[in-house]
């Protein structure tokens, strides 16, 4: 469990807790500001200012402050977490109130336009008065779902992202050329900026077969925890690099690669 | 750690159309708003900057296509094929 669950998951996994669904998150009023200065003022402006932000850790000892600062901030404001398909799937049969919305990372890295980032809870009323003409499609739950699915397929990352931990506002389905959340973490190991999923990959070696030399899951992991070894035929894994994505095991036909708990594996069990 | 220095001159980025953004096959670039909005109107000011150099692998098309010649890349030569030719 990490840090937001154990504060916010009562037993569950923070985003899998219906709690932080309720329209009660929406009292809060440093919440209220931040919704309403991001759908209002734009994500471009934060996110310009949050990665000038964590660039800064570039400089040696400025580099601990910064990462002081975004592990004390971040959670009062917008972040991340990668979750398989499957969780995003549970995360929308939570919540209530779609609507798609371009991506901003994609916009604002590669002026690309593309209805991505799955929105629910206050988002799309606020979305709708504040910017009337924006690109938006609203969804049902099933159509939302079958999105979702849909992304999956095509290789996206699903991301959940929150409006002041833990109340979640959207599953972000993205892809390591734009977005902007791990821009900020890799370069100088920033976690927050997009924390690891809640699950990682397990290979059961009797069934991996290798694919021929050219495994599609190792194709699909973006974090490259995955790689083909020549000598014994098959697939093994950098369980430091996983992020619990799902991409890898959605695409395994042979059933050799399993979902498992990243508390279970003691070498990556507190790796957030 | 970075590996190359990317810098980009001030540009009129909406004439070429985004070019650098477009064909940078790792992200490099961050169209970065010229001022905070205080209406919730659209912002066409932006300006190009290469926010993400970290991830920069040498391929030089952005070099390339500019039409302004603004974006200068420093760092080790790297013989790529270009991603231009992937884009349509």
């Amino acid at each position: 469990m990490c840090e937001f669950c154990k504060k916010h998951g009562q037993g569950n996994r923070w985003s899998l807790n219906p709690d932080n669904y309720s329209d009660k998150m929406m009292e809060d009023r440093e919440r209220q500001e931040l919704i309403e200065e991001i759908v209002g003022y734009g994500i471009d402006y934060y996110q310009d200012f949050s990665s000038k932000v964590t660039n800064l850790a570039k400089w040696p000892v400025l580099s601990t402050f910064i990462k002081m600062a975004v592990k004390r901030l971040a959670p009062k404001e917008h972040g991340g977490q990668v979750v398989s398909l499957e969780d995003s799937l549970e995360i929308v049969s939570l919540a209530k109130n779609f609507v798609l919305l371009e991506c901003s990372c994609k916009k604002l890295v590669t002026h690309g336009e593309e209805l991505c980032c799955l929105n629910f809870g206050p988002v799309r009323d606020m979305q709708k008065s504040m910017l009337p003409d924006g690109a938006m499609e609203e969804l049902t739950l099933a159509e939302a779902q079958e999105f979702l699915k849909g992304k999956d397929k095509e290789g996206r990352i699903h991301q959940v992202l929150y409006a002041k931990v833990p109340m979640p506002v959207c599953v972000c389905n993205c892809d390591l050329r734009w977005c902007t959340s791990f821009k900020q973490r890799f370069p100088y190991d920033i976690p927050l900026a997009v924390l690891k999923g809640h699950d990682v990959v397990a290979i059961d070696e009797d069934m991996c077969i290798g694919c021929g030399g050219d495994p599609p899951c190792v194709e699909r992991c973006g974090f490259g925890a995955l790689r083909y070894d020549e000598s014994q035929g098959k697939v093994v894994v950098d369980i430091k690099k996983c992020f619990g994505c799902g991409l890898c095991w959605a695409v395994c036909e042979q059933d050799a690669l399993r979902v498992v708990p990243r508390s279970s594996v003691l070498e990556v069990a507190r790796s957030w | 750690m970075a590996r190359y220095k990317v810098s980009v001159k001030a540009c009129d980025a909406e004439s070429c159309g985004y070019r650098c953004q477009t064909l940078c096959p790792t992200g490099v670039f961050l169209a970065a708003p010229k001022k905070k909005l205080n209406d919730h109107g659209s912002r066409p000011d932006y300006r190009i900057s290469p926010r993400f150099a970290y991830f920069c692998n040498g391929c030089m098309d952005c070099v390339t296509c500019c039409p302004e010649k603004a974006v200068t890349v420093k760092g080790p030569q790297v013989a790529t094929e270009s991603f231009a030719e992937d884009r349509t």
